[in-house]
This record gives C-alpha cells, sequence and structure tokens, in this order.
C-alpha cells in the first residue's frame, strides 16, 4: 500500500509542473503589460523610454519566456514570489493570509454539510416514501441546482438588508477571541458553501442505507428482535458510512476551488476573490501564485482523500 | 427498438417527465424567441425604468425599461446553447483523447492523462474566469471555455471504458481480422462507451449553465446587450430596494433548468445502468 | 441635497486670490504673515474605530502615488497637502501646512510659509522646509511614481529659503498653481523615510505623512487599517482607529451603513432615494466634482465630422439617462464643464435646448444620413467603443447602444475592469467612443482633456499620426482651445483668466469638442447618525470628498 501511495505520490510531480506551466502560460497570454502600468509619464505625457527599459528589466520582462518560466519557479522554492505590479506588496504573505481563510471557511463548510447530509439522509430512508422522505429529497436535489451567488444574495437581502440580524459579510472574527461573531460572520457564507455538498450527502446517504437493507444480515437482526435503533445504529449504518465518508472527503477539494463565488458575493477575505479581483484588475502576478496556490491545494486535498479512503476500506487493495 | 424501450422506460420515472417538461418548454421557447418574446430585450426604453409586473410588462422592466420577460426569454438561447454546445465540445474533445489513450497506451497515455489530470485539478471557475479574460466575452467563445473545462472527465470515463473493452473477445475478434484501430474505434469501441458518458453529460449541461450563469453574474459573461439569466441577476440586486422582483425570475429559471438536467441525468442513470436499479 | 455654496465662495475666491496676488507683486520684501492658528479638531477624543466604506480598491494610499480621483476616500485619511481645500472651495490655512503664502516676482515665485511643530508618523521628526521642497522637487523626477508632470508643468523648481519657509520657482506665471496643489501633487512626504524605505515602491505600502492617521495594515480588496498619530499637529485624532473598507456591492454597503457596521459610506445613485428615507442616515452631497459622459476621438472618421457628432448627441435624452441610470440623483448639464452658478461655468442652454444639440433623434437620424452619404459610407454606421464593468458604466454603454441603434449607428463597446485597461484600449487608436467621467474642480482641470499635448487628448496627442486626424475646421479648433488655455493660465488678474475659461468651454461645446459633459456628477456621502459625529454638517471638501479625521464615535 506505500508503495501506492509513494507512485501516486510521484505521479503528482509532473502533473504539478504541468499546472505550473499553464498557469504560467495563461497569465503571459492575458493582454496587458505590467511594465507599462508602472512607468509614468512625463511632462510631455509620454511614456519614458529609458524608465520603460529598466522596469521591464527589473521585473525580468525582457528575457526569453522559458528563462522566465525557469526563474519564476526558482522564485516559489525560495519563497520569493514576487510583487504585484499594481499595489507593490509582496504575494507571499498575502496568499498565505488567503489561503488560511479558504481553508477555514471549507473546513466549516464541509462539517457543516456533514452534520446536515448524513442524519437527513438518514432519517430519509428509515421513512422511505414517505412526506419526510420527499421533503427531504427534494431539498437534497435543490441543493445541487441553486446557483451559489443567488442564494447568497438572496440570503444578504433577507438577512441582512431587511432583517438586519447577520452581517452583510465581511470578515475580520477569530474562533477563539470571539467566537459570537465569528458565528455570525461565518454562518450565511457556510450555508451557502455546504448546500451543495449536503445535497450530495443526503443522497448518498440514503441509496447506501437502502441498499444496505436490503442486506440478508440486517433481515437476520430484525427476525433476531433487536431494537430498530440497534438495528439501524450497530448494523447499517457502520456499513454504510464507509462510501459516504469517502465521498464526502473527495467532495472537500471540490469545496475548497468552490469558495469563489461565495467569497465573492460575502465579500469574505479568501483566496478565491484574491484570484479573481486579480483576474478583474489585470494584477497578473497575483493571478498566477494564487491560481497555482488554490489548484495545489485542491490536488493535495483530492490525494488526502485517496489516502483516507485506501485506509478505511481494507477491501480495496491497488497494484 | 431498443431505443423505443428506452425513451418508454424513462418516460415512467416521475421526476423525468418533469425534467422533460421543463426543458422542453425552454428548449421551444429559446428556439421561438423571435416569435414569443414580446418585447425587444435589447432596446432601452428608459422612460419605463423599474417598473413594476403589470399588464404591459408581465414580469417588470429592468433599469435600462427593457422587458423582464422577453430578456429572460433570449437568456434561454445563451444558457442552452452554451450548455450543450459546451458539453458538446467536452464530449467530443474527451472521446478524442480517451479513446486513443486508452488504445494506444504507453507514454502517450501517461502524457495525456498527466494533462487531463492537471486540467481537472484547476477550480473550474477560476479557470473559465481566467479564460474569458484572455479571449473576451463572445458565446462561442465561452462554449469553448466550458468544453475545455469540462474534458478531462469524459476523457478519464472513456479511457477507463476502452481499457476494459479492448481486452473483450469481440474486439480481439476484430483486430485478428485485420480491421485498421480507426475502424475498430468508431464502430466497436465507441458505442458501447456512450452510455455512462450520456448519463453524465446531462448532469455537465447543468454544471455548465451554472458556470455561465456565475461568469455573467461576474460581470465576464458573454457581452451586453446579449442578455444573460447571470447578468440579469448582477444587475437586479444593485436595485433590490427599488425592485426587488426583477432578482426572482431569473434565479428561478436557473434554478428548474438545473434541476430539470439533473432529474433527467438521473433518470438516464437508472435507465441505462441496470446495477443501480431498485434504489430509487 | 445640494450644497449651495457655489456663488458665494467662488466669488470670494476670486476677491481673495486677487487680492492676495496683487499685494504680492506690491511688496518688495516678502514679510512673514501672521501665523494662522491650526482648527482645532471638532470634539475631544472618543477612541474606538471608524469604519468607512467604499465602492472600489485604492491604486495607493500614498497619495502622490495614487492615480484615481476617488483614491482620496482613502489617502486623505492620512495624507496632507501643501496647501488644503476647505468646504468651500477655497485654501483653508487653518488646515494647511502652510498657513500662507506671497506671491512674488510678478507671479513667478511662490514663497510658503509653514507651520512649526507639525510631527512626521512614527515618530520620524518635524516637518521641514526641506521635505517641503523635496516633494515638490520630485514631481517632475521619472522614479517616483510621479504622474503630475504635466498638470505642473510650469513649475521649476522648489527651494528651502529657512527650515520653516519654502521659495516655489516657476517657468512662467500661473494663475491655477494653488489650486494644482489642491490636489495630491503638494503632499509632503518625509525625504528620510521614502530614502530609507528604499523610494517609490516600497513607500507606496508603507507611507509616512503628516495627516491625523498612519497606514497600518492593508489587505487589498478587503481594507486599510490607520492607526491614530498621537502627534498630529491639529490635536489628538478623536478615534483610535480608522478601517477604510472595500464593499464594491452597492446595496450590501448601504445595508453596512443602515446597520451601523459601517459609519461613512459612499453611496451610489441607485441607493440614494433608499438612504434618504432612513432615519438613521444623514445623506450629503456635493455637485460640480465633475461630470459623466463620454470622451471621443475627434480625429477618427467619422467621429472628424462635426455634423456625426451633433448627431450622436442630439439621439440622446439625458433626463431618461438620469431617470433610467442614476435614479434622478444626477444633473442633465445645461453649461459645459462647470455648473451654470459655479464661478467658472457658463450658460448654454442655447446650444442644449436649441437646434444645435437638443434632443432629436429625426433631426439626427437625417444628420447620420447627410454624412453616410458625403463621406460614402454604408448604413449603419459603425463605431467602436471601450466601457467599465462597472454596473451604472455598462449600462450607460446600453443606454447609447440602443439609442444610437434608433439614427443608423451601430455602436459596439469592449467591456474593461478598470481606468488602466481603458486607457490601453484606447491607445491602440481604433476606439471612437470611451465612455468616462472627469473628476473636475477646477477650469485648469480641462487641461488634462482639451489641450492637444495631454495624455487624455487621445486624437490629438495619442494617437496622431494613428489613423487619427483633424479635419481642417477642427484643427483651428484645437489651436483656439490651445491659445485660451495657455494664456489663461498666465493671467495674474484672475477674472481675465475666467474668462478666457468660459470662451473655451463654449468653444468646445459649440464644437462637441473631445468630451460630451452629458450629466453633471453629484458624489454622495452617508453617515450613520446614531454612532458618528461630524455627521450635522456637510463633511465633503471641495474637492467633493470627506477626510476622516472629520469624524468620531458617539
Amino acid at each position: 500500500m506505500q508503495k501506492y501511495l509513494v507512485r501516486r505520490l510521484l505521479n503528482m510531480i509532473p502533473t504539478l509542473l504541468l499546472v505550473s506551466l499553464g498557469v504560467f502560460a495563461l497569465v503571459r497570454w492575458l493582454p496587458s503589460d505590467p511594465a507599462r502600468l508602472l512607468a509614468g509619464v512625463d511632462e510631455s505625457g509620454a511614456i519614458d523610454p529609458a524608465l520603460y527599459a529598466k522596469i521591464k528589466k527589473e521585473l525580468g520582462l525582457d528575457r526569453p519566456v522559458l528563462m522566465q518560466y525557469g526563474a519564476w519557479l526558482a522564485g516559489i522554492v525560495r519563497g520569493d514570489w514576487g510583487r504585484s505590479y499594481l499595489s507593490g506588496m509582496e504575494v507571499f504573505p498575502q496568499i498565505v493570509h488567503r489561503l488560511r481563510f479558504t481553508v477555514q471557511l471549507g473546513l466549516t463548510a464541509w462539517l457543516f454539510g456533514l452534520l446536515l447530509g448524513v442524519p437527513l439522509g438518514t432519517v430519509s430512508a428509515i421513512r422511505r416514501n414517505s412526506l419526510l422522505d420527499m421533503a427531504v429529497t427534494a431539498f437534497a436535489i435543490s441543493g445541487v441546482a441553486i446557483p451559489h451567488f443567488w442564494l447568497g444574495m438572496m440570503l444578504i437581502v433577507v438577512f441582512a438588508v431587511w432583517l438586519g440580524w447577520l452581517p452583510y459579510g465581511g470578515f475580520n472574527a477569530n474562533l477563539f477571541t470571539t467566537p459570537l461573531l465569528w458565528i455570525q460572520q461565518m454562518l450565511l457564507p457556510t450555508f451557502v458553501l455546504s448546500t451543495g455538498l449536503a445535497a450530495i450527502l443526503m443522497r448518498q446517504t440514503r441509496a447506501a442505507l437502502l441498499e444496505v437493507f436490503r442486506e440478508p444480515y440486517i433481515l437476520t437482526a430484525r427476525a433476531k428482535g433487536l431494537q430498530e435503533a440497534r438495528v439501524i445504529w450497530a448494523h447499517a449504518m457502520k456499513n454504510s458510512l464507509l462510501p459516504v465518508v469517502t465521498i464526502a472527503s473527495l467532495q472537500f477539494g471540490t469545496l475548497i476551488g468552490g469558495t469563489v463565488v461565495t467569497e465573492t458575493v460575502f465579500t469574505l477575505p479568501g483566496l478565491g476573490k484574491f484570484v479573481v479581483d486579480a483576474v478583474l484588475r489585470r494584477d497578473y502576478l497575483v493571478v498566477q501564485m494564487g491560481l497555482l496556490v488554490l489548484t495545489v491545494a485542491v490536488m493535495l486535498s483530492n490525494f488526502a482523500a485517496d489516502v483516507l479512503y485506501m485506509y478505511l476500506d481494507p477491501r480495496i487493495r491497488y497494484d | 427498438m431498443e431505443l423505443q424501450r428506452t425513451l418508454r422506460e424513462l418516460m415512467r420515472v416521475r421526476l423525468a417527465k418533469f425534467a422533460a417538461l421543463v426543458l422542453g418548454v425552454t428548449i421551444i421557447v429559446a428556439i421561438c424567441a423571435p416569435w414569443l418574446a414580446p418585447y425587444d430585450p435589447v432596446k432601452a426604453k428608459p422612460w419605463d425604468s423599474l417598473h413594476p409586473p403589470s399588464s404591459k410588462y408581465w414580469l417588470g422592466a429592468d433599469r435600462l425599461g427593457r422587458d423582464q420577460l422577453s430578456r429572460l426569454i433570449y437568456g434561454a438561447r445563451v444558457s442552452l446553447l452554451i450548455g450543450v454546445g459546451g458539453v458538446a465540445m467536452a464530449v467530443c474533445l474527451g472521446i478524442l483523447i480517451g479513446v486513443t489513450a486508452g488504445w494506444y497506451r504507453g507514454v502517450w497515455d501517461e502524457v495525456l492523462m498527466r494533462l487531463m489530470d492537471g486540467l481537472s485539478a484547476f477550480p473550474s471557475l477560476l479557470l473559465a474566469l481566467a479564460l474569458v479574460a484572455i479571449t473576451g466575452g463572445t458565446v462561442l467563445n465561452i462554449i469553448l471555455v466550458v468544453g475545455i473545462v469540462g474534458t478531462p472527465w469524459v476523457a478519464r470515463v472513456i479511457r477507463s471504458q476502452v481499457l476494459s473493452l479492448r481486452e473483450r473477445e469481440f474486439v480481439v475478434a476484430v483486430r485478428g481480422l485485420g480491421a485498421r484501430p480507426g475502424r475498430i474505434m468508431l464502430k466497436h469501441l465507441i458505442p458501447n462507451c456512450l452510455a455512462p458518458v450520456i448519463v453524465q453529460a446531462s448532469l455537465s449541461i447543468a454544471a455548465a449553465i451554472l458556470l455561465e450563469a456565475a461568469l455573467s453574474f461576474l460581470g465576464v459573461g458573454v457581452r451586453p446587450p446579449t442578455p444573460t439569466w447571470g447578468g440579469m441577476l448582477r444587475h437586479a440586486f444593485e436595485t433590490v430596494g427599488q425592485a426587488p422582483w426583477l432578482t426572482v425570475s431569473p434565479g428561478v429559471m436557473i434554478f428548474l433548468v438545473v434541476l430539470a438536467f439533473n432529474f433527467f441525468g438521473d433518470a438516464l442513470r437508472d435507465v441505462l445502468d441496470p446495477k443501480l436499479r431498485g434504489t430509487r | 441635497m445640494r450644497s449651495a455654496l457655489w456663488l458665494r465662495p467662488r466669488d470670494r475666491r476670486l476677491w481673495c486670490l486677487g487680492a492676495l496676488i496683487v499685494w504680492g507683486r506690491l511688496a518688495s520684501l516678502a514679510l512673514a504673515a501672521d501665523v494662522v492658528p491650526p482648527r482645532p479638531l471638532p470634539h475631544t477624543p472618543t477612541g474606538g474605530t471608524l469604519t468607512i466604506a467604499y465602492m472600489r480598491e485604492t491604486s495607493s494610499p500614498d497619495g502622490f502615488q495614487a492615480v484615481g480621483t476617488f483614491d482620496r476616500m482613502y489617502f486623505f485619511t492620512g495624507n496632507e497637502t501643501l496647501v488644503a481645500i476647505g468646504k468651500d472651495g477655497l485654501y483653508d490655512p487653518a488646515e494647511s501646512l502652510a498657513y500662507a503664502y506671497d506671491v512674488l516676482d510678478e507671479g513667478k515665485r511662490y514663497r510658503f510659509y509653514l507651520r512649526q511643530g507639525v510631527e512626521f508618523h512614527g515618530g520620524l521628526g518635524e516637518m521641514t522646509a526641506a521635505d517641503v521642497a523635496w516633494s515638490l522637487n520630485r514631481i517632475h523626477q521619472k522614479d517616483t511614481g510621479s504622474r503630475w508632470s504635466t498638470v505642473f508643468r510650469s513649475l521649476d523648481r522648489a527651494e528651502a529659503v529657512d527650515p520653516y519657509t519654502v521659495d516655489v520657482w516657476l517657468k512662467e506665471p500661473d494663475a491655477n498653481l494653488i489650486i494644482r496643489m489642491f490636489d495630491r501633487g503638494s503632499i509632503v512626504h518625509s525625504r528620510k523615510h521614502w530614502e530609507a524605505v528604499g523610494g517609490a515602491v516600497q513607500h507606496k505600502i508603507h507611507p509616512i505623512a503628516t495627516g491625523p492617521y498612519q497606514l497600518v495594515d492593508w489587505q487589498v480588496g478587503i481594507d486599510q487599517k490607520w492607526a491614530k498619530h498621537p502627534k498630529y499637529w491639529r490635536g489628538a485624532p478623536m478615534v483610535d482607529q480608522v478601517v477604510v473598507k472595500v464593499i464594491t456591492e452597492n446595496r450590501t454597503r448601504l445595508a453596512a451603513l443602515q446597520t451601523g457596521e459601517v459609519q461613512v459610506a459612499w453611496l451610489q445613485a441607485e441607493q440614494v432615494p433608499e438612504a434618504q428615507k432612513d432615519p438613521n442616515i444623514k445623506v450629503w452631497s456635493f455637485t460640480g466634482v465633475g461630470w459623466d459622459g463620454w470622451t471621443w476621438a475627434t480625429g477618427l472618421p467619422p467621429l472628424d465630422d462635426l455634423r456625426m457628432r451633433r448627431a450622436l448627441v442630439k439621439a440622446v435624452d439625458r433626463d431618461a439617462l438620469n431617470k433610467s441610470i442614476y435614479l434622478n440623483t444626477l444633473r442633465a448639464s445645461k453649461a459645459h464643464t462647470f455648473p451654470p452658478e459655479s464661478s467658472y461655468g457658463i450658460d448654454a442652454q442655447d446650444l442644449w435646448a436649441g437646434e444645435w444639440l437638443k434632443f432629436d433623434p429625426p433631426a439626427a437620424k437625417k444628420l447620420v444620413q447627410e454624412v453616410a452619404r458625403d463621406k460614402k459610407l454604408k448604413l449603419p454606421i459603425e463605431l467602436q467603443g471601450v466601457c467599465e464593468q462597472r454596473p451604472d458604466r455598462q449600462l450607460f454603454c446600453e443606454f447609447l447602444q440602443a439609442a444610437w441603434d434608433e439614427i443608423g449607428v451601430k455602436f459596439t463597446f469592449k467591456i474593461v475592469a478598470n481606468a488602466a485597461e481603458r486607457l490601453a484600449v484606447v491607445e491602440q487608436c481604433q476606439t471612437h467612443i470611451n465612455q468616462t467621467g472627469g473628476g473636475m474642480v477646477a477650469p485648469n482641470d480641462m487641461e488634462g482633456v482639451l489641450l492637444s499635448n495631454s495624455t487624455n487628448n487621445i486624437s490629438g496627442n495619442v494617437c496622431r499620426g494613428k489613423g487619427h486626424a483633424f479635419s481642417p475646421a477642427d484643427a483651428k479648433v484645437q489651436e483656439e482651445i490651445d491659445r485660451l488655455l495657455n494664456e489663461a493660465t498666465q493671467q495674474t488678474e484672475l477674472a481675465k483668466a475666467i474668462d478666457m475659461y468660459k470662451k473655451v468651454q463654449r468653444v468646445a461645446l459649440e464644437n462637441l469638442w473631445q468630451y460630451v459633459p452629458a450629466m453633471l456628477r453629484v458624489n454622495y456621502i452617508g453617515c450613520h447618525i446614531p454612532t458618528t459625529g461630524g455627521c450635522d454638517t456637510n463633511p465633503i471638501r471641495g474637492d467633493g470628498f470627506i477626510r476622516p479625521g472629520d469624524f468620531w464615535r458617539k
């Protein structure tokens, strides 16, 4: 198993390189000249060619493209991620700060999705074909279909604009020092982000439980006279939780990548919004690094999920 | 004969009926937009700005006085075009890549699959956003972007199908008879791979429509004055104090159409994949 | 609520400036004027955090390097200009670093008297004439991030005479020097600090200045945090911390103001009616900070034909524009750059309401057909444009598109993210129409677009020879405007200067030159009464923006 894991990890390296190359090419292809943006204008209103050339040299934009790529990679490893062309601020601390938030949001939404999806799915499976089942199924299905930005804006309009119960968005709380504020500010974004996951988990749990219910050992347990609750918990759940957990962990990566819209709507200091803003402002160096970091985060999450999956299910063996 | 049986089974599923209804109506409306829309979706009539729903404007008018209903109808065109077009492109590209990777294997397979891994690792919205920023917001560009973003999963599914199929007896037999690889792929491999792809395609169209709506909402979708549902929402929230009704209709439309494609995909899966039957 | 302060103060400025200039010419010996005491802050310090919400990110908290008009909402939190503009649009010595100035040598030398005891942030010592002279001299230096070289083209050099006196030498007299200095070109920074951090790039994110608050943290796209400067020369700042937040969604910004999460907020037109109905919010406005409309390439065919330009203006119903996009919160212009009630404004109703420019689509269509016939162009005539993504600007373009469609003109436009990108598109010299506005507070601001050698004169400067060429009639117009603007700036009698500025606007409007100021811009600020002090009087200065140092927490 370890050999498989190591191989998987090694396989990620060429993918990572391809991703970095892709990001680099993408940003080079974007229409704008950062040197021009930085060079001021002189008395007659024209760009000073000497200053322009100097800035180009400083930014390393006068070298051949491949060399720029190499220098960029070397810089990443060294920890020198460059400075934004527009604000002049260092990219590394900004990205780390935003990534911390995005992971926080992703984890919270993930847990929320689990806590919402699994119980509802269980209830739905137990009371199969009842009104409750239909309601839950309807909710589950809607969760996947509803656009995040629409849901988010509607919630803001209802809870922040009309009722004034919750803040419009923004985030400056700390889980440990200002827990109440943290909950207030995280509530709506977490809910919006978790709807998709909760919906998927609901249906998965329901389907898995229904399948397990058909198994002969459940019939045996019931015939033995065990209480229904014990049947469900001790026998059914344990066996059906596995696919649910694996799907949930696989979804974590998607969640991290999908924070973009939620962060934009609620004005949250996350990496997704940071990259979107940078694309819209044509702050290309930030786009480059932000996109790379986010993609790597998603890849690592997926890898972690795979490991968890393998660890949990002894029936799976890879060679 | 086979197709007829499949369709009949499909209709048996209630939700599929609902989905078919919604989709059918949407498609017809989109095609017949010029005849159905009561007003020109583009012509600004500023004196009717933010007109509430009435007999004149059934769903109200937007900030430039344009009829919301007409814009909704024309918006359906954009959403469907991009959704279906994008996924169609993803399927074509994905088949091309998946079949060649699965058939030839070796280095070619490795390279292609690494490429697909890399592509699918990108968060799709960000990738789409960056690509649209480069190429500009025309319908064709966005179809291409959606197609590129959606290619990896098709490629992977097809590839795994091909890998298992190529060892099957009938394929071995045909190879033994001296058939060329191209012919084998076209006549034998691809038709047998399509079932899971079709199921997933329906679900992907839903995702593509959501993607396009998100891009328009962020302001980088199809360029105005073409109405898009996401773009309509973007402007509607600006004036939510004066005209809250404008925020409802485009959101509901996106929701219904996405829902319908999801149901359709589920129903297709139930019908085409016998293993999962009975869990409903 | 419109500020009714235009008439009196502008006249006052006339007399004030005129008197000072006359006095300066007579004085052979510059006598140090009496120190004007600093205006005390309106309230004792209350502590707490003041939160201001704004609609977009700033380019830089270092005022000198900030490129956008609207960046003033940010950098005036901590930066100060040598001479400050008051609420009435005049030089306000009680809030200026230079409490007085003399005009000497027939207008070619200005002597500024600096206050003593003005401390820079961060314990970096006292502001002296050396800092001021250095700050002014960097305007013409190239690696300081300066974009004000053209604005201060009359400036030759600044010299420190003694620790608290600075002489500014001009190449030629400039009646507008003080007005030019109200904007960020004369912001005073610490030379020591600038050089210590290694120049413009670092100073951009670690500015040290003289204002009431010092920048502590900047999260791009989120907010800026400024902490109080205890040694501020006007007294201890009233709050401990000022946070300037970016909330791009207009409606959510208003929501934040309504709940009191935010004390002061920029209001966009569509939020104003709702804000005015809220008893917790006081809405203040300021008219005449500029215009909204479009600039165009008068040297790119078919816009080189005046008939075409007239047709395009005659097809636009500005009242309908105001109603639909701005919810009647702006004003359709009856003048040119400045409102008619201002000292610099003209009354051009005869042009706007008469044959020349009146809203008349059939007449406009005829003009278009004439032009098409004469120039052998196919109908519909195609025009390219560029628009910012901001919702109201995008809608403006869609409005124009629909309006011009009626008269046989097909208008297609690119959407861009911001002003810098817009400029990049325009400089490709294939764009006819550039939807934008102009922040124009003083008449010399017109130079930025109308003068033939300015960066924003597209056909006259940037794209000359690249497919743009003025028609002979238009070339004469540009000559006339250049002459008037250059002569105006060299007048020593302000009345004569104003006359010339009015002539410029008349000529510009008759020929629809460079820009069409369709709407008069109005800035709106909302103040949350229960939590914020300083909301009782209009906090907006003559440049259309607030100074965060004016507010306190209740």
